[in-house]
């Protein structure tokens, strides 16, 4: 039994290794092109931040499933806001993503309702809310802003982010808490763990890093459309799954997972691109992963219910 | 087809269970080690050990929930291989077991008939009503009058779903119960339950297999006393005229220092007023309590389960808020209201049900150790791997927790060792109050002598402690005075003297 966790934890690094092997054998190579490891880390960079701030929710044995409209509405936020002045058009991303990090840690925190259906409830209204902002269709940002979209700003920025997030996440009081929620929620409670204040803080981070990223998407795009992020949370999920991370959430669940997850995803979606398969055929090639990554990964001795 | 030598097989000598040879491993940990082991018909047997000497590992083989590496079990002389608990049913064989086994979310009903609703199922539909009736009817025979067939267990006291259990196991109609450290659990009440029970079976020739740490219970009742230690069978004795010291011996293997409890017999504590607790109600609940606890204090809080005294050990630590009145650390000028509050100002609780609410199961023992301690050993928000190893490496050597190492997880530990870990958290973070609740729940009794001079060591050391318990011995023992509540009021406080005895407490008590 020790021997199986031992090869679980390897796991998401041997499916890394065997995605990139299989797809540079199936282009021949033009995977790992210079040019196209910049595409594929335009993608990862967007994709692993997000998967940080989820990562803190899973922990807690949470789901956040209200990224894809966060990502279209600070876009939409960041896009509108640029127009009057482009200095605040990353502060309003950012706050977009800490009230709706607010909203839902509240919800979760006071009205015990389940996670996922809160995020999903507030998936649907962002959508609402993006589609109207955009007018149903998009708002291009200034032409100087699209200097922003540099290798020089987006590598320091993942760094810092992966840095400091890694360091709260396994050094820190606050990291432990949370996974310790994760662990038993009624336990971390008697053993004084804040529980309240930790959902909403861990809700607030995955606000705060998902708006970055509506920011990030917009300086890289262009504009703010309003279907930008759809299925934006799926994907998340099935990154951080694919890098190992436990639904329940608990002590289980591993830093890594967003990184070795993120880059896993961004590589299987670039991939299939270069191989050819046409766009609504990779969404049912995600699902069915999905649903393997899951079935491999589901701790059967943890019957503890997703909250 | 029976040949002679057979039937002749059949007859006298035939013994209900014979367990042969068994032997079982944990990845590293030998539990079982050839085990020898038979029952007879009509007998009450009592399995006594030391905390993880592979008591609750023997009782799970024989009643289906886990199997033996190798060796075998004979029921009646015939071939025994039960393959789950089910199959040990039809095989009446039934076992309450050490920990909690209703499932949350279920009524008391689906709980008692889990595994046999298709009783009840008629054209693919579940007839609830009809389920309900019978669980009455089924909770009604066994004596227990108060639990509701349609409540839903999760807002049942621990010892009434420790009740539904026994119910449950009694219903197979067994020709062997095994009782698992059940009683530890039960108030006075349902351990009157239990052993009418069980001596009911024990006159329709039925055997019952007993798991306690209350040696004084296991001789009062036994037959026939079985001793394990490191998972071997150490000895068989009758019980005739033993003592429990003998006992005591006898499990420990060496022989035990005079004093189990304090010595003095006298209340001894500084005048400083740590708690002060004024006019504590909580409606439905304990009413108007008001108490002083002083620098160095053992306060003993005792009553029948439901006085009141759990859920006030709760307000305490601010998990719970009372309808009215105060609780205030006075050093600090600090009023409690809630638990980030109460740890903050150095009050520690240890919880009666510890599964739920005393370890995190699925992390670590050195996680569930030093969760209440982060802020002590982190700098500037950084905790060192090294100090949280240190910290737990330090618990569990006091407290002598039996474990492969501090990163395996609490689920796979032996009930007593749990405890000691729920234990741990506490005292290694140093709390200048601990209220514990039950602390010596399913302990062994070597470690519970070591655990009640710990509590002398923190006494003298200026450090208070409330102690709830249902052990009137244990109350008497180590406490400096003692609350006595009954439904939910201050009845008496006694203050500790030589010549205290049960019965003038149980006099306040009921
Ligand atoms: N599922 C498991 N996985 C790993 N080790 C286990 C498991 N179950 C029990 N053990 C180990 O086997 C040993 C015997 O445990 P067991 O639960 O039988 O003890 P016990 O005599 O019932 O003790 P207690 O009085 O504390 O209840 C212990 O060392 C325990 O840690
Ligand atoms: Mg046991």
């Amino acid at each position: 039994m020790r021997k199986m966790r031992g090869i679980k934890k390897i796991i998401p690094y041997l499916g890394l290794i065997m995605i990139i092997i299989l797809f540079s054998a199936l282009t021949q190579g033009s995977l790992i092109t210079f040019r196209n490891l910049k595409l594929i880390f335009n993608q990862a960079v967007v994709l692993i931040i997000a998967c940080i701030g989820v990562t803190f929710v899973m922990s807690q044995g949470s789901l956040d499933l209200s990224q894809g409209s966060l990502l279209g509405i600070s876009g939409a936020m960041a896009a509108t806001f640029a127009a009057l002045n482009t200095t605040l058009s990353l502060p309003m991303a950012l706050l977009t993503g800490i009230a709706v990090g607010l909203i839902n840690g509240s919800l979760l925190a006071f009205f015990k309702i389940p996670s996922f259906i809160i995020t999903l409830c507030v998936l649907f209204i962002l959508r609402g809310l993006t589609v109207i902002a955009t007018h149903s269709g998009s708002i291009p940002i200034p032409f100087e802003m699209l200097e922003l979209d540099s290798y020089q700003i987006k590598v320091p920025l993942l760094v810092t982010i992966i840095v400091i997030a890694c360091y709260f996440f396994n050094y820190t009081k606050i990291g432990k808490s949370m996974r310790a929620i994760g662990s038993g929620e009624v336990s971390a409670r008697y053993s004084g763990v804040p529980v309240e204040r930790m959902k909403i803080l861990a809700y607030l981070v995955s606000g705060v890093l998902c708006g970055l990223c509506g920011w990030l998407n917009v300086v890289r795009t262009g504009a703010a459309d309003s279907k930008t992020g759809l299925l934006f949370e799926l994907d998340i999920l099935t990154a951080l799954v694919l890098g190992g991370m436990p639904l329940t959430g608990g002590s289980s669940a591993k830093f890594h997972s967003a990184i070795i997850g993120g880059l896993m995803l961004a590589i299987l979606s670039n991939g299939m691109v270069l191989v050819g398969i046409k766009a609504e055929l990779q969404q049912a090639v995600k699902g069915v992963i999905f649903l393997l990554a899951v079935y491999l990964s589901f701790e059967r001795e943890s019957v503890v219910l997703i909250k | 087809m029976a040949s002679t030598n057979g039937v002749m097989l059949q007859e006298e000598d035939v013994s209900l269970l014979r367990v042969d040879n068994i032997n079982k491993t944990f990845v590293t940990t030998r539990a079982l080690r050839d085990v020898k082991f038979e029952v007879e018909e009509g007998e009450i047997r009592g399995l006594v050990g030391e905390n993880g000497s592979g008591k609750s590992t023997l009782a799970s083989i024989i009643s289906g929930i886990i199997y033996p590496d190798n060796g075998e079990m004979l029921k009646h002389g015939k071939s025994y291989e039960p393959g789950s608990l089910l199959d040990a049913n039809r095989s009446k064989i039934s076992i309450v077991v050490q920990e909690m086994a209703t499932i949350d979310g279920l009524t008391v009903a689906a709980n008692l008939f889990l595994g046999e609703e298709k009783l009840f199922k008629k054209f693919g539909f579940l007839n609830t009503s009809g389920m309900n009736k019978s669980s009455m009817k089924v909770l009604q025979r066994f004596g227990i009058e108060n639990i509701k067939p349609d409540a839903d267990i999760s807002f049942l006291s621990f010892e009434d779903r420790k009740l539904v259990e026994f119910a449950k196991a009694l219903y197979v109609e067994p020709d062997l119960l095994i009782v698992d450290e059940t009683t530890a659990a039960l108030s006075q009440h349902g351990r009157e339950i239990l052993f009418r029970e069980i001596e009911r079976l024990k006159s329709k020739n039925r055997s019952v297999i007993f798991i306690s740490h209350d040696l004084g219970e296991v001789i009062e009742h036994c037959d026939h006393i079985t001793i394990m230690k490191d998972g071997e069978i150490v000895d068989t004795v009758t019980t005739g005229s033993l003592k429990e010291r003998a006992l005591k011996e006898l499990m420990v293997g060496r022989e035990l220092q005079q004093s189990y409890y304090r010595e003095d017999t006298e209340a001894f504590y500084s005048d400083d007023v740590v708690l002060g607790v004024s006019d504590l109600t909580l409606e439905g609940s304990y009413y108007n309590i008001s108490f002083e606890l002083h620098r160095g204090e053992v306060l003993g809080i005792g009553g029948l389960t439901n006085c009141g005294m759990h859920l006030l050990g709760k307000t305490l630590f601010g998990l719970e808020s009372a309808s009215s009145g105060t609780i205030e650390v006075v050093k600090r000028k600090k009023v409690i209201t809630n638990y980030v509050e109460a740890i903050a100002n150095g009050i520690g609780y240890l919880p009666k049900n510890r599964d739920q609410e005393g370890l995190m199961l699925l992390s670590s023992i050195k996680d569930n150790i030093c969760l209440p301690s982060l802020s002590k050993i982190q700098r500037n928000t950084f905790i060192s791997p090294r100090k949280e190893r240190e910290l737990a490496e330090s618990g569990t050597r006091q407290l002598n927790i039996k474990m492969s190492s501090i990163n395996q997880f609490c689920l796979y530990l032996s009930g007593g060792n749990k405890q000691k870990v729920t234990l741990s958290k506490w005292l290694v973070r140093d709390s200048d109050i601990l209220i514990l609740d039950c602390p010596t729940r399913g302990i062994d009794v070597a470690v519970k002598a070591s655990i009640y001079s710990l509590m002398q060591e923190l006494k003298v050391k200026g450090k208070s402690i409330i102690m709830i318990s249902e052990e009137l011995q244990e109350l008497i023992g180590v406490s400096d005075r003692i609350i006595v509540l009954k439904d939910g009021r201050i009845k008496r406080i006694f203050s500790r003297r030589k010549d205290l005895t049960e019965e003038e407490i149980i006099h306040y008590m009921i």
